[in-house]
């Protein structure tokens, strides 16, 4: 599957709409790693992120009529997982509130490193790690490092202020780094 | 990228982007279950086709009941039947997309209009959909086939309900007809279903028929072309000039299947469907000649994994299967036998492998063995075939006819070149003997022996 072939993406899409089981498999198996990794970055648990996957790919085939060929279908498909995570935050938010008080606030591993400590990581790894962070962490920084949205879209979507925002991504890289400086010690 | 990340974020945004993760079949069928299509149409597509084929049959076998009941009766003035009529049309042009006017007229020319409304509506509707699926590429699917037959199904109960409405007021004797609307639909070709064979994997061949209804003359000319959605190479299309066509992909991925008739802008597809070629685990076996010398020949198989339903092996021209991955066979002579080992996957999918199988063959004294170590490129070396087929550690010690050892080995790639050695002293011609040993996985070494002649120089 090219999805830079337009003729390709739009029998796809079309296949998808009148609900044709083959090809909504093939953009499901086609999109299936990236989108996993998606999930897997706003999730608690990998079964979490695995019930994100599944639920995601259901609102892609219920709302792939609106699929407008503006843009990639890729990146369509990519937003409504990443909504999807949001609207699983929003709802859930209420429960994290506890864990949220539990984070303590660690020494900042020294920036120099940093580049090193990622060579000893995979991304697997990193991926679980990032899967430790607390919710409001976790979801802050792959919205704003991974799916490129900006602290003013991630104040609006989660409902917290553009300040809080960007204290939550500095907070949640600390963190990460904290892990994974953990993790590398263990590993020793 | 929207945000100006730094250079740790982008470390962290790169490493995290590596990440993998394999399909799983099984989440694939999980979701498919919960995909509001799959239990609507697989639950009530079919009952619905044949709901609206019963409520058809029934409206026509009224409607026929009608006419010869109401022949009798008094017929409603002619001036009702025509508004009547109008307005039959005009919603079966709605419907056929034809003018109303058009459909007005002809409805009024002709009083066998009614009956042949069916046959219109049909008609139509093929040739509608012939013509998108022409120009916008549009696909058939099987579930938009589905919707469409009910629709169509549903236009009929709908035209004929109204039919008979009319019908039941005035009829006129000119409305039988329909043999004669019978006889018309033969003329035209009707895509009546593709049968694809089950076993969508790699290597294996594919069989796909498509079955066409109607009277087809010499000049129809179908086509069923495969092609490879992922890769335009050639190697991977392939197309027939009939109505059968049969492939053997050698890549996974997925395939497009179109039936077509004619070409150029009289082209018309009737189907198109995408199917999927797996992936195959590729079967393979080991024996173990279980025989020794004189005595009987049998050779226990065993395929590498036990994947497969069933197990089929073919020696000498015979099939024997098998349910388990192993199985046991008494050869009637030594020799080297080609064994096949065809492995049936629960998805209809065969995995093949052929290789040959040495059955006590370097034990057979009755063999003689050509061994001319003369260097003239033929039979020069000697090392017994059996043990080249083996992964056992081995080792091979040649003596001469008084027990001196001439030649050890421990690869069976280093044969003997019939010098002392390999090196030395050219042996004379004569009877010289051979022990080998396999040492197997648990350490126990196994003996094998044999003789050798090297022949007059």
């Amino acid at each position: 599957m090219d999805f830079s072939d337009k003729a390709q993406v739009e029998e796809l899409v079309e296949g998808c709409i009148s609900r044709n089981a083959k090809y909504q498999k093939l953009l499901y198996k086609n999109l299936y790693s990236k989108m996993m990794a998606i999930c897997y970055r706003y999730a608690r648990r990998p079964e979490d992120a695995h019930d994100l996957f599944q639920e995601g790919f259901i609102k892609v085939f219920e709302k792939i009529e609106r699929f407008n060929f503006n843009g990639s279908l890729e990146g369509w498909v990519r937003r409504i997982m990443v909504n999807n995570a949001i609207d699983h935050y929003r709802k859930n938010k209420n429960k994290f509130a506890i864990s949220e008080t539990s984070i303590e606030e660690t020494d900042i591993a020294d920036e120099s490193d940093s580049e090193n400590m990622f060579e000893g990581i995979s991304a697997k790894q990193l991926l679980q790690l990032v899967q430790q962070l607390s919710p409001v962490y976790r979801t802050v920084f792959s919205l704003y490092v991974m799916d490129d949205y900006s602290h003013a879209e991630i104040a609006e979507e989660l409902g917290i202020s553009e300040g809080t925002s960007k204290s939550n991504l500095s907070k949640s890289k600390k963190n990460l780094k904290k892990l994974i400086l953990e993790q590398l010690r263990n590993e020793k | 990228m929207k945000n100006n990340l730094t250079k740790e974020e982008l470390l962290l945004r790169n490493r995290l982007n590596e990440a993998s993760f394999d399909f799983k079949e099984a989440d694939w069928a999980a979701l498919e279950q919960q995909l509001p299509n799959k239990s609507f149409w697989s639950k009530y597509g079919t009952a619905l086709k044949g709901a609206a084929a019963l409520v058809f049959i029934t409206a026509v076998v009224y409607v026929l009941n009608e006419q010869n009941t109401t022949l009798e009766e008094n017929p409603i003035p002619n001036k009702e039947l025509v508004e009547k009529k109008n307005e039959t049309s005009t919603e079966l042009s709605n419907t056929l997309k034809l003018s109303p006017q058009k459909a007005a007229k002809e409805l009024n020319e002709n009083p066998k209009i009614e009956n042949e409304k069916e046959l219109i509506s049909d008609e139509n509707s093929t040739e509608n959909s012939t013509k998108e699926e022409n120009t916008s590429e549009a696909l058939i699917l099987e579930s938009e086939n589905i919707n469409k037959d009910i629709t169509s199904a549903l236009k009929a109960k709908e035209i004929t309900s109204h039919k008979e409405e009319t019908l039941t007021k005035a009829i006129e004797p000119t409305d039988y007809s329909i043999d004669e609307s019978e006889s018309t639909n033969k003329n035209k070709i009707e895509f009546e279903e593709i049968r694809i064979s089950k076993n969508r994997c790699v290597g294996n061949t594919i069989n796909i028929e498509a079955m066409i209804s109607g009277s087809l003359n010499s000049n129809t000319k179908f086509t069923i072309k495969v092609e490879n959605l992922e890769f335009s190479d050639d190697a991977l299309n392939w197309s027939s000039n009939n109505l059968k066509l049969s492939f053997k992909p050698e890549r996974k991925g997925n395939y497009k299947v179109e039936v077509t008739e004619g070409t150029g802008p009289q082209k018309k597809v009737y189907h198109k469907e995408v199917i999927q070629i797996d992936d195959l685990e590729q079967t393979n076996f080991t024996y173990t000649d279980l025989s020794s010398p004189f005595e009987d020949h049998t050779v226990k198989f065993e395929a590498n994994h036990s994947i497969g339903d069933n197990f089929s092996w073919l020696i000498e021209g015979k099939e024997y299967t098998s349910q388990n991955a192993q199985f046991m066979h008494e050869f009637n002579n030594s020799g080297v036998f080609d064994v096949t080992l065809i492995e049936s996957f629960h998805n209809g999918c065969t995995s093949t492998v052929s290789k040959p199988v040495a059955v006590n063959r370097d034990f057979d004294p009755t063999i003689e063995k050509d061994f001319t170590p003369n260097g003239d490129g033929l039979n020069d070396d000697f090392m017994p075939e059996v043990f080249q087929l083996r992964e056992e550690a081995f080792r091979m010690v040649i003596y001469s006819g008084t027990g001196n050892v001439l030649y050890q080995t421990n690869s069976v790639h280093k044969p003997w070149n019939g010098r002392l050695n390999n090196s030395g002293e050219m042996q004379n011609p004569g009877l010289y003997i051979w022990k080998a040993t396999l040492t197997n996985e648990e350490g126990k070494e196994i003996p094998y022996t044999g003789w050798i002649r090297i022949k007059e120089l």
